[in-house]
């Protein structure tokens, strides 16, 4: 097909087909969101039929390629996760999402591994799969817990995101350990070179969170100093903080996602010119990159090679959402006395995602035998792993209480567009009916001196906050207030929508 | 507003026996009842509780002011609790309570409701008497300090 068709026209067909296949499958999102089939599936599916086998016949098959746009991509997406965790969240779930990312991690892939040799595979192998899916993924857990219908209960939610966002580094550096012992042969048992990793491990997460705090703070200083001519020239300072964090940490042995990560979080978390609109950017250059990094798996995908891994593909699926996850996760939450369906929830949302998608690039690129065998078992676990718990979230979520209903999206919204970082901020809160604000007119509410209430938005009408207005349960209510008294106007107006 | 017509010696307790949030409160509602200002108290520990599942009202700073509108409430209500160890309120700031005020009241005394709030915590947000209120041991040394702070003859700040 593509024989007969030149250029120009060659990629004008692509551009076409690949937007219609775009635009449909997010207008169908909704839809699978609601019967639990995460959207990023369908990309995959797409991009076999696209590939090499499929009635596409892209053929595609360049890992180094691969590797370097599935890592831009990634930068892309932990950048994203790092601007849209609160400060909060790090804070109050460090400790067990600490633990989950490091030690869960490694434990995730030992158990994984031993699960593999029961399965007939051989070491190198088994231990190469486990460390390549060892850890969650932030995209996917992010699209799953905010993702339209549902709200998590907010403990739960912030270590399932904080874990899914500082765990890649650790399953980055067992991969490459042991990429590396299998390539040169030192391998043969289970002991690889620990005692390094032991050692190597702190280090490049020290370094990594070090090189990104670093690089956050230098790109928030030259933010709300430099002046640009367009609004539009912001979220190209924000993306080369990102590339610059990631490359800066790696070359200085660090851990280049992790420095991402922080890289985000330091610039979420403080003053920011454009904010609101800085974040949508990054939130659709996140989705584009994660769709496009599941298309890419699908089009490096061979149909006819993953017959023959079928069988133990999915037992390893199975294995690592029944067995490995939940096992791993249990021994590292229980010093924190959570309830017990906390526990059981946190084990069963371990979605795996695009980093296995990369992580399994390693092992062809160091020409190891069977990587590519490696590659399409890991595919199976990941499609395991986003269908089994992505299908149950809604309703295991329901079952377990951990919901918390989320307030609707007002019928108009106020953003403040700051050209430098002000002292002062919008907040929204939901009005509900047991919060002290309710039923009392506005001339009556005390707000903390510099704070006012702006504008209240009554189902689809929009009013002017004026002393006679009365808070009715369900009004939104948009107050201005300086940095730091939030908190006084939350104790009566109870949660704000824009966390 | 001064928050002595509504608080005695009575109404205040340290160190609270409860260990957890939920438990304070309860414990909280139970001394106001004893003090004869709670007709239903498990309507008001059940008030307290829907609010404080909206969001936290561990405002930071070892700060928590849990409240409720409850209907058969004679008026405005309210106590102090004092943990014997700072406890966890999932504060906002994530740190622990030194100091829980409780406060109720009927729905329709909802703007009194919303002054004792903002006087709570503005009183609160006065570094040197928030020391001072948290490094107090006993009842006594709570409600003296709230009479040097809240009595007619000291001067406002």
């Amino acid at each position: 097909m593509t024989s007969v068709l030149t250029e120009p026209n060659a990629t004008a067909l692509f551009l076409v087909v690949f937007g219609l296949l775009m635009a449909i499958s997010v207008v169908f999102a909704r839809t699978l969101d609601r019967v639990g089939i995460p959207v990023v599936l369908v990309f995959l599916v797409l991009g076999m039929l696209g590939g090499s086998e499929g009635i596409g016949g892209v053929a595609f098959s360049n890992y180094e390629v691969a590797f370097r746009l599935g890592t831009i991509a990634l930068v892309f997406i932990l950048f994203d996760g790092g601007l849209n965790t609160s400060m909060k969240s790090i804070r109050r779930s460090s400790g067990p999402a600490g633990l989950l990312a490091t030690v869960g991690v490694a434990g995730t892939a030992g158990t994984l591994a031993i699960i593999g040799r029961i399965l007939g595979l051989s070491w190198s192998e088994s231990l190469l799969i486990g460390a390549i899916v060892s850890s969650t993924d932030a995209a996917a857990v992010f699209a799953v817990l905010r993702g339209g219908s549902l709200c998590v209960k907010e403990k739960v939610r912030s270590t399932l995101e904080v874990e899914s966002c500082v765990n890649d580094p650790m399953a980055v550096i067992l991969t490459v350990a042991i990429v590396e012992a299998v390539r040169t042969g030192s391998a043969s048992g289970g002991g690889v070179s620990a005692w390094k990793l032991l050692i190597d491990v702190p280090i490049q997460l020290a370094v990594g969170a070090l090189m990104g705090v670093l690089v956050g703070y230098l790109t928030r200083w030259m933010l709300g100093r430099t002046r640009f001519s367009t609004g539009g020239l912001y979220p190209v300072i924000t993306m080369a903080s990102a590339f610059v964090a990631f490359g800066a940490a790696t070359l200085a042995f660090g851990s280049g996602f992790l420095a991402v990560f922080a890289a985000g979080a330091v610039l979420g978390n403080g003053p920011m010119p454009f904010r609101a609109g800085l974040k949508r950017v990054h939130d659709a250059v996140a989705w584009m990159s994660q769709v496009s990094m599941f298309l890419m798996l699908g089009l490096l995908v061979f149909p006819s090679q993953l017959l023959p891994v079928a069988w133990v593909g999915l037992a390893l699926g199975l294995g690592l959402a029944f067995i490995a996850r939940p096992l791993v996760s249990t021994i590292c939450l229980l010093p924190f006395g959570w309830p017990l369906k906390e526990i059981g929830y946190v084990s069963w949302v371990g979605i795996r995602g695009a980093v296995p998608i990369i992580l399994a690039t390693f092992p062809v690129m160091a020409q190891i035998p069977e990587a590519e065998r490696i590659f399409h078992i890991v595919f199976f676990i990941v499609v395991i792993s986003a269908l089994i718990p992505g299908a149950s979230i809604v309703p295991l979520t329901r079952r377990l209480k951990l919901d918390a209903p989320e307030p609707p999206t007002p019928a108009a919204a106020l953003e403040m567009h700051s050209l430098r970082p002000m002292n002062g901020e919008i907040h929204f809160y939901h009005i509900e009916p047991h919060v002290a604000a309710c039923g009392v007119p506005l001339s009556q509410v005390r707000f903390p001196d510099g704070a006012a209430a702006i504008m209240v938005v009554r189902k689809n009408d929009v009013m002017a906050a004026r002393g006679y207005t009365v808070l009715e349960p369900g009004d939104h209510v948009y107050v201005f207030c300086r940095a730091g008294d939030e908190p006084q106007i939350g104790l009566i107006m109870g949660r704000t929508a824009d966390e | 507003m001064n928050l002595l017509d509504y608080l005695t010696p009575h109404t205040i307790r340290a160190p609270l026996t409860a260990l957890d949030k939920r438990g304070a409160i309860d414990e909280l509602v139970d001394l106001l009842t004893a003090a004869g200002r709670v007709p239903d108290p498990k309507a008001l520990k059940e008030a307290v509780w829907i609010r404080e599942q909206t969001r936290t009202t561990g405002i930071g700073s070892g700060l928590a002011i849990p409240h409720g509108k409850c209907p058969g409430l004679p008026g405005l209500i309210m106590a102090i609790g004092k943990p014997a160890r700072p406890m966890d309120f999932e504060s906002i700031d994530g740190q622990p309570v030194q100091l829980i005020f409780l406060l109720g009241s009927p729905p329709e005394k909802g703007s009194d409701h919303i002054q004792a709030l903002a006087r709570v915590s503005r009183l609160m947000m006065m570094d040197s008497f928030r020391e001072r209120i948290y490094a107090a041991r006993s009842t006594d040394e709570i409600y003296e300090l709230l009479k040097g702070q809240e009595s007619p003859t000291a001067t406002t700040k």
